[in-house]
C-alpha cells in the first residue's frame, strides 16, 4: 500500500513535469504559429478536453472525439475526421499524432489540435523519409524512430543504423534526425533491431534489442539466451545532428531471451516503465512456425533499474511457469501493474500466431491474474494499447465484430464494457489518447 | 535464351523450305467494281458448292482464292447492294488467274447508302451474347492505344493513373481485376508480359475488339466472372504495309510498323513492331513538401512530373503458311519486348518518388493453327499455344528523398518506398494452350468444344531484400499452378432469325506450393438466345460462372498469411438482356441503337478474415455484390458525311455482404450500400464529319469530337466519417482532325485532348494530363 502511494505520487510528479515542459514550449511557439487551435495559449478560455479514438472502417482511417469512455456509443457514420492512421499518440496534453505504417509508401504523419468546440483540426501533415516504428513523447519532442537505415545511404557497405526523427511536438515539424550505428553494439558479428522506447529521465531513454546476424543468408542470432537494453543519451546541444543521440551503453542479462516481439515484419514493444520509474523487460521467447522456441530460456520478465543504469540481478519471474504460456505484448498500466497480451498456446507462439489472452501482472509482487470479462481470445481481432488515466485503464478491443472500450480494474483484473464504436463493419478500433484545447 | 532463338530460327527455315518444295496452288484473283468503276468492298466471292473457298473483297475491291486441284470452277460474287453474279473459270495450271467482276446495283439501294453487309463486326453484333465490337479502323488515325478505344464502350471504364504507359484498371459493369479476362486473337493474355498490354498495344495493330459483357462464349475458356475482351489483330491476306508515327506534348513519340506478306505458295510472314516513349512530364497541382521539416505546403502548386518517363519497344513476328490443305493458318510467332517506366508516385499522389523504376522483359514464343472444314465439311479446329519467359523488375535503390519540386535530400537508407531497397525480379513463367473444335452439322445444329490449359510458375528474386522473418525468407520459393477450363456448347438455329446456344464449363485448378498441393473443381453452365425481327434484335443470355481461388488465397505465404485450402471459388450469376435496332431510313439515314440490361450477382467473395490468426481460416468466402445496370448506345450516320454517337452507363452496384466476417451474426452496416470507388454514371459522346474530295479527288478530311463524362463518386462507403472523400464529376473534351491524301495512303492527323485544360482524375488524387496535343502521320499500302 505504501509502495503504491509512493509510485502514484511519483507518477503525478512526472506528469506535472511533463505538463510544465510542454506548456512552456507552447508558450514559445504561439508567436510563430497561426492560432488555428482557436486562440490556443489563451489562459482565460474555457478548457475543452476530448478523448481521441482511432478507428478504421472499410478503407478509411478515422479519429473520433468523445467525452466519456465508460458508457454510450458513437458511430463512424457521419463522425470522425479522415486521418493517416488509427494509433493515437499525444504530446503535451494538446496535440494528437498519428503515424502511417505502410510498406509500399514512404510514411506520413499528422498532428491534430482540438478547437474550442471540441473538434479536431489538422495542425501539420508530414511526409517522412522512413517508416516509423516507435513513437514516444520526450520533452518538447516527439521521437519517431526506425531501423533499416545505414550510416551512409549511398555506400551499401556502410554500417546499419537506427534513425531518430525528432519532431517538434508543438509545430509538428521535423526538427532534426540523428543516425546511430547498430552494428556490433551488443554482440560481435551481429546487429541490433530496436523495439520499445521508454524515457528514464536525465535526458536518457532506453530501447530493447532484437539481435540479428549480419550475414544476410541467415539472420537468426547465435545469442539466443540473452536480453539486452540499449541506453541512449539525448544531447540537444550537440552541434552535429548525429551526435544529439548517443548510444551510451548496452546492458545485458543472461536470465532470459531478448525482449522484442514480431507482428509480420514489424517489431512490437515488450518493455514498459512502471510507476517506480524502472523499466521491465518481457521476453516472449517466441517459436517458429513449427513450434520450436527460439531460446532454451522461458518467457520471462526482468527489471532494469533506471537509477543504477543496469539490470537488477535479483529480479526475475518465469512467466511461462506462472501462466502456462508466453508473452506476446506488454504494457505498463500505471503503478506496479502491467497488462500482458499472451499467446493462446505456448507451442504456437510464432509470428501472427493466436494471442490476445490478456492478463494483469504485478511486477513487484509477481501476482498474475487472467483478465475476466472479455470475449474468448480467438474471437478478439484487436486488443490494442491500453490508455491510462488517473489509475483507470481503458483497453480498446474489437471482438466478435464489435468494437468497444473496455474499462479494466487492475486490482481485480476484471473488465466492464464501456463506450461502443459502431458501424465499423469489418474494421477495427485503434488506440485512445486525450487532448485539450489549451 | 540465344539457343532457343537459334532453334526457333532453324525451325522456321525448315518449315518454309518444306512449304516451298510443295506444288504451287492455283490462284484466282481479281477486283470487284460497280458499273461506275468504284471498288466494291465486303463482297463475298465464293466457289459454288463449297464452303471451303471464299473470300471477302478488301477496301480496294480485291479478292484471292486458292485451289488445290485444277478443274472448272464457278465463282459466285454476292453483295447485298448489288445483283449476284456467277462466272465460270477453267483453271488447269498452277498459275494465277485474274477474274474481275463488274456488279450492277440492286435497284432497291442507292450507292451512297451505308451498306448493310455482314462484316465481321456485324456478325459479332448478331451473336446471342452481350457483345460489343469496336471497329478499330476508324480509330487508326488517332493516337489511341487499345485501352483508349475500350474506354468508349458502354458499361466499360478504363481508369488510368496518368498518361502514356500508366497503370490502369479496367472495369466492366462493376467487375474488374481478376474478374475480367483479356484475350488476343482468342489467346489468353493472362501470362503476357508488361510489354504487350492494352495500355501499349497500338490501335493500328488491331482489326477490332470484342467486348463480352458478363456471359462469355466457350471459345474463351476462362474463369471470368465479369466478362472478357478479345482483341483481334490485323490478319491481312495481302501484302500490306502500315506505318505510323505519333508525336506530341510531353515529348511523346510513338511508332508502329506492320508489314505482312503472303506469297502465292501460301508462305506468309507478319511483323508488328511498335515503340512508345514519353516523358509524361505534364503539370500537376499538388502540395510540395519542405524536405527539411517534412511539412506539406498548405497551398498547392503547379509542378511538372519528373520521374514518369515511359519507354517500351515490342516486336511481334509471325512466320508460317496460310490456305494450305492441312491448315488455313499455321504460324509460329515470337514476341520480344522491353520496357522501362519511372514510378513517380506511391498509392496516392502526395507520395513522390524521384528514381524508383520498373523494368520488364517479355520473351514469348507462340504457335497458332487453324483449319476450317478439316476432314469433313463443317469441322473447324484451332489450336494456340504461348509461353512467356520474361520478367518484371522493381528498381528502388535511391538513397534520397524527393519532393514534388524535384528537390532531394539524403535519407541514409536505400529505397524510396517504405519497404526498403529493392531490385526484386518477378519471373512469371506463364503459358497457355487452347484447343477449339467446332462442328457445324448443318444449318440448324452446331457443336463446339474448347479446352484451355494454363500453367503458372512464379519465382521472385531480390538480391537486396533483408530477410529477417520466415515470410521474407519464404518469399523466393517457387509456386506452381495448373488450371484447366473445358467447355462444350451446342447451338440450335431454330428458325432463320432465332437461335439458342447452351453451354457447360468445367473449371479445374491445381496449385503446388512447397510440398503441398491442392485442387479445386467446379462446373458452370449458361444459355444464350437471340431473335431478329425486322430491324430489331433481342438478345438474352445467362451464365453461372466461377472465379477460382489463387494460390496465395489457398496457401498463404507460408508464414504470415495463412491459407485456407477449403476455400470455394467465387461464383457469379450473369444475366443480360439487349434490344437493338439498326436501320437505314430513306437510304441516307443510318440509325443504330442498343439498350442493354445487365444483372450480376456475385457470391462467396474471398476476403481476409480479421480473426484469422485464431483458430479460424485466414481467408473466407463471404458476401458478394449485386449489380444492376443499364447500358445505352446510339449512333446516327448521315450518308458518308456526318456521324454522331454515344454511350451512357448507369449502374447500381451494391454490397450484399449481410454479416460481418467472423460468423458472429453481426449485421454488416454497409450491406446494400453502393460499392465504393466505383463510378456509377458515365458516358461519352462522339461526333464526326467527313469532307470528301477536299482539295483533290479522294483526299478526305475527317473532323472528330469526343466528350467523356463521369459523375462524381465516393471513395469509400457512404456515410463513413464527417468529410468523406469524393472523386468529382468531370467532363473532358477532345478534338481531332485527320486528312487523308494520295488515295488514302497517307494520313495526317492532329489531336487536342482535354481541350479545356480541366483537372482530370480517374482514381482518387491521381491527376491526368491537362490540355495536350498529338500529331500523327500514317502510311498504309
Amino acid at each position: 500500500m505504501k509502495k503504491r502511494l509512493f509510485s502514484g505520487a511519483l507518477l503525478a510528479l512526472v506528469f506535472s513535469v511533463f505538463t510544465f515542459v510542454s506548456c512552456s514550449s507552447d508558450d514559445n511557439s504561439t508567436t510563430q504559429e497561426p492560432s488555428e487551435g482557436g486562440g490556443e495559449g489563451d489562459p482565460n478560455k474555457e478548457l475543452v478536453e476530448r478523448y481521441v479514438i482511432g478507428a478504421s472502417a472499410s478503407s478509411t482511417s478515422l479519429l473520433l472525439t468523445v467525452q466519456d469512455l465508460k458508457k454510450g456509443s458513437i458511430s463512424v457514420n457521419g463522425n470522425g475526421v479522415n486521418a493517416l492512421g488509427t494509433t493515437v499518440y499525444t504530446h503535451g496534453g494538446n496535440r494528437a499524432y498519428v503515424f502511417e505504417y505502410r510498406k509500399g509508401d514512404p510514411s506520413g504523419s499528422q498532428s491534430w489540435l482540438l478547437n474550442d468546440k471540441g473538434q479536431l483540426t489538422m495542425n501539420t501533415k508530414l511526409d517522412l523519409p522512413t517508416r516509423e516504428e516507435f513513437i514516444a513523447s520526450m520533452g518538447k519532442y516527439m521521437i519517431a524512430t526506425t531501423g533499416g537505415v545505414t550510416l551512409d545511404g549511398e555506400d551499401p557497405n556502410s554500417n546499419k543504423a537506427q534513425a531518430f526523427n525528432f519532431i517538434d511536438g508543438a509545430t509538428g515539424e521535423v526538427a532534426f534526425t540523428s543516425y546511430v550505428n547498430v552494428q556490433e553494439i551488443a554482440e560481435k558479428g551481429e546487429y541490433a533491431n530496436f523495439a520499445g522506447l521508454e524515457t528514464i529521465g536525465n535526458n536518457r531513454f532506453v530501447m530493447a534489442i532484437e539481435p540479428m546476424k549480419l550475414n544476410s543468408e541467415s539472420t537468426t542470432s547465435d545469442h539466443r539466451d540473452s536480453a539486452w537494453l540499449a541506453i541512449f543519451k539525448f544531447n540537444e546541444n550537440a552541434e552535429n545532428e548525429n551526435d544529439k543521440v548517443v548510444l551510451e551503453k548496452v546492458v545485458k542479462s543472461d536470465k532470459m531471451s531478448f525482449a522484442v516481439a514480431r507482428y509480420r515484419s514489424s517489431r512490437i514493444s515488450t518493455i514498459g516503465k512502471a510507476g517506480d520509474g524502472n523499466v521491465y523487460l518481457f521476453s516472449p521467447n517466441a517459436t517458429d512456425s513449427k513450434g520450436v522456441p527460439f531460446s532454451s530460456k522461458p518467457s520471462a520478465v526482468i527489471k532494469f533499474d533506471s537509477k543504477k543504469g543496469d539490470f537488477d540481478p535479483g529480479y526475475y519471474y518465469d512467466l511461462e511457469a506462472i501462466s502456462g504460456t508466453k508473452v506476446y505484448k506488454a504494457f505498463a498500466i500505471g503503478g506496479e501493474n502491467f497488462l500482458l497480451n499472451m499467446f493462446v498456446e505456448p507451442s504456437n507462439a510464432s509470428n501472427r500466431a493466436p494471442a490476445n489472452k490478456l492478463a494483469v501482472f504485478n511486477v513487484i509482487t509477481g501476482d498474475f491474474k487472467w483478465v475476466e470479462g472479455l470475449p474468448e481470445a480467438e474471437n478478439i481481432a484487436v486488443a490494442g494499447t491500453p490508455f491510462v488515466e488517473n489509475e483507470e485503464v481503458f483497453i480498446p478491443v474489437t471482438a466478435e465484430s464489435k468494437s468497444n472500450v473496455y474499462v479494466l480494474d487492475p486490482n481485480t483484473a476484471t473488465v466492464t464494457k464501456g463506450l461502443e464504436i459502431k458501424d465499423l463493419g469489418d474494421g477495427s478500433i485503434g488506440t485512445i489518447g486525450k487532448i485539450s484545447n489549451k | 535464351m540465344k539457343k532457343a532463338l537459334l532453334l526457333m530460327f532453324l525451325f522456321i527455315i525448315g518449315i518454309s523450305q518444306n512449304v516451298l518444295s510443295q506444288d504451287r496452288p492455283i490462284v484466282i484473283t481479281g477486283t470487284v467494281k460497280d458499273t461506275k468503276g468504284n471498288v466494291v468492298d465486303y463482297a463475298t466471292v465464293s466457289l459454288k458448292g463449297s464452303q471451303r473457298h471464299h473470300d471477302l473483297t478488301n477496301d480496294k475491291g480485291q479478292y484471292k482464292l486458292k485451289m488445290g486441284t485444277p478443274g472448272e470452277y464457278t465463282l459466285v460474287v454476292q453483295h447485298v447492294s448489288y445483283q449476284t453474279q456467277e462466272v465460270k473459270i477453267k483453271a488447269t495450271d498452277a498459275i494465277t488467274y485474274t477474274q474481275d467482276f463488274t456488279l450492277s446495283e440492286n435497284t432497291s439501294y442507292l450507292d451512297n447508302v451505308v451498306l448493310n453487309v455482314k462484316k465481321p463486326i456485324d456478325k459479332v453484333r448478331e451473336s446471342a451474347y452481350n457483345v460489343i465490337a469496336i471497329d478499330a479502323k476508324p480509330l487508326y488515325n488517332s493516337s489511341l492505344d487499345v485501352s483508349g478505344a475500350l474506354d468508349r464502350v458502354s458499361g466499360v471504364k478504363v481508369r488510368r493513373d496518368g498518361a502514356e504507359g500508366s497503370d490502369y484498371t479496367f472495369s466492366m459493369n462493376g467487375f474488374s481485376g481478376r474478374h475480367i479476362r483479356f484475350f488476343i486473337d482468342g489467346v489468353p493474355m493472362e501470362g503476357f508480359g508488361s510489354d504487350f498490354k492494352i495500355n501499349n498495344i497500338p490501335i493500328t495493330m488491331v482489326d477490332r475488339i470484342e467486348v463480352y459483357k458478363g456471359v462469355v462464349p466457350v471459345e474463351f475458356g476462362s474463369d471470368a466472372l465479369g466478362g472478357a475482351v478479345n482483341i483481334i489483330t490485323n490478319k491481312s491476306k495481302e501484302t500490306k504495309i502500315d506505318a505510323s508515327f505519333t508525336t506530341g506534348s510531353f515529348n511523346t513519340y510513338k511508332s508502329h510498323v506492320n508489314v505482312s506478306k503472303v506469297f502465292d505458295n501460301g508462305l506468309t510472314f507478319q511483323v508488328n513492331a511498335f515503340q512508345n516513349y514519353s516523358d509524361n512530364n505534364y503539370k500537376v497541382l499538388v502540395p510540395v513538401v519542405n524536405l527539411k521539416t517534412g511539412v506539406y505546403s498548405k497551398e498547392k502548386q503547379w509542378v511538372k512530373r519528373f520521374n514518369d518517363r515511359f519507354q517500351n519497344a515490342t516486336v511481334v513476328a509471325k512466320v508460317g503458311v496460310v490456305d494450305k490443305p492441312y491448315a488455313d493458318r499455321l504460324l509460329l510467332g515470337f514476341t520480344y519486348g522491353e520496357g522501362k517506366k519511372g514510378v513517380q508516385t506511391g498509392t496516392i499522389m502526395e507520395k513522390v518518388f524521384g528514381q524508383k523504376k520498373r523494368r520488364s522483359v517479355t520473351v514469348m514464343p507462340s504457335l497458332e493453327y487453324s483449319k476450317k472444314n478439316l476432314f469433313v465439311e463443317g469441322l473447324d479446329v484451332s489450336l494456340t499455344s504461348n509461353y512467356n519467359a520474361g520478367y518484371n523488375q522493381n528498381i528502388d535503390t535511391s538513397a534520397y528523398k524527393y519532393n514534388w519540386a524535384g528537390d532531394r535530400i539524403k535519407t541514409f537508407k536505400k529505397g524510396e518506398s517504405g519497404g526498403g531497397a529493392s531490385m526484386v525480379k518477378f519471373y512469371d513463367h506463364n503459358g497457355s494452350t487452347s484447343l477449339n473444335v467446332s462442328y457445324k452439322l448443318n444449318d440448324k445444329h452446331a457443336f463446339s468444344a474448347n479446352s484451355v490449359l494454363y500453367y503458372f510458375n512464379r519465382k521472385t528474386e531480390d538480391p537486396l531484400a533483408v530477410k529477417e522473418t520466415e515470410a521474407e525468407k519464404n518469399s523466393e520459393l517457387t509456386r506452381r499452378s495448373m488450371k484447366n477450363i473445358s467447355a462444350l456448347s451446342y447451338r440450335y438455329n431454330i428458325l432463320d432469325n432465332l437461335n439458342v446456344s447452351i453451354f457447360g464449363k468445367h473449371y479445374h485448378i491445381k496449385h503446388t506450393y512447397q510440398s503441398e498441393s491442392t485442387s479445386v473443381d467446379q462446373s458452370g453452365y449458361g444459355i444464350a438466345a437471340t431473335y431478329l425481327w425486322n430491324d430489331f434484335q433481342v438478345k438474352s443470355s445467362f451464365e453461372r460462372t466461377f472465379r477460382l481461388p489463387t494460390d496465395s488465397e489457398l496457401f498463404g505465404d507460408g508464414d504470415l498469411v495463412w491459407g485456407n485450402t477449403s476455400l470455394k471459388p467465387e461464383q457469379g450469376k450473369n444475366v443480360n438482356l439487349n434490344l437493338s435496332y439498326s436501320s437505314v431510313i430513306d437510304k441516307v439515314h443510318s440509325v443504330f441503337g442498343d439498350v442493354g440490361f445487365v444483372y450480376r450477382k456475385t457470391e462467396d467473395y474471398i476476403r481476409k478474415n480479421p480473426y484469422g490468426s485464431g483458430s479460424r481460416a485466414n481467408s473466407v468466402n463471404i458476401g458478394g455484390v449485386e449489380s444492376i445496370g443499364l447500358n445505352l448506345e446510339a449512333r446516327y450516320i448521315y450518308a458518308d458525311f456526318i456521324q454522331v454517337g454515344g454511350s451512357l452507363t448507369t449502374q447500381n452496384i451494391r454490397s450484399k455482404q449481410k454479416y460481418t466476417i467472423g460468423g458472429f451474426n453481426v449485421k454488416n452496416p454497409y450491406y446494400n450500400e453502393r460499392i465504393p470507388n466505383e463510378p456509377y454514371f458515365f458516358g461519352s459522346v462522339d461526333a464526326g464529319i467527313i469532307f470528301k474530295d477536299l482539295g483533290k479527288k479522294n483526299n478526305n478530311l475527317n473532323i472528330g469530337y469526343n466528350l467523356r463524362y463521369i459523375d462524381h463518386y465516393s471513395y469509400d462507403f457512404k456515410g463513413i466519417g464527417m468529410n468523406p472523400i469524393w472523386i468529382p464529376s468531370q467532363v473532358i473534351h477532345d478534338l481531332n482532325a485527320s486528312y487523308s491524301l494520295m488515295n488514302n495512303s497517307i494520313h495526317l492527323s492532329v489531336e487536342a485532348n482535354n481541350l479545356f485544360d480541366k483537372l482530370a482524375y480517374d482514381n482518387y488524387s491521381f491527376q491526368k494530363p491537362g490540355r495536350h496535343f498529338m500529331f500523327k502521320i500514317r502510311y498504309s499500302y
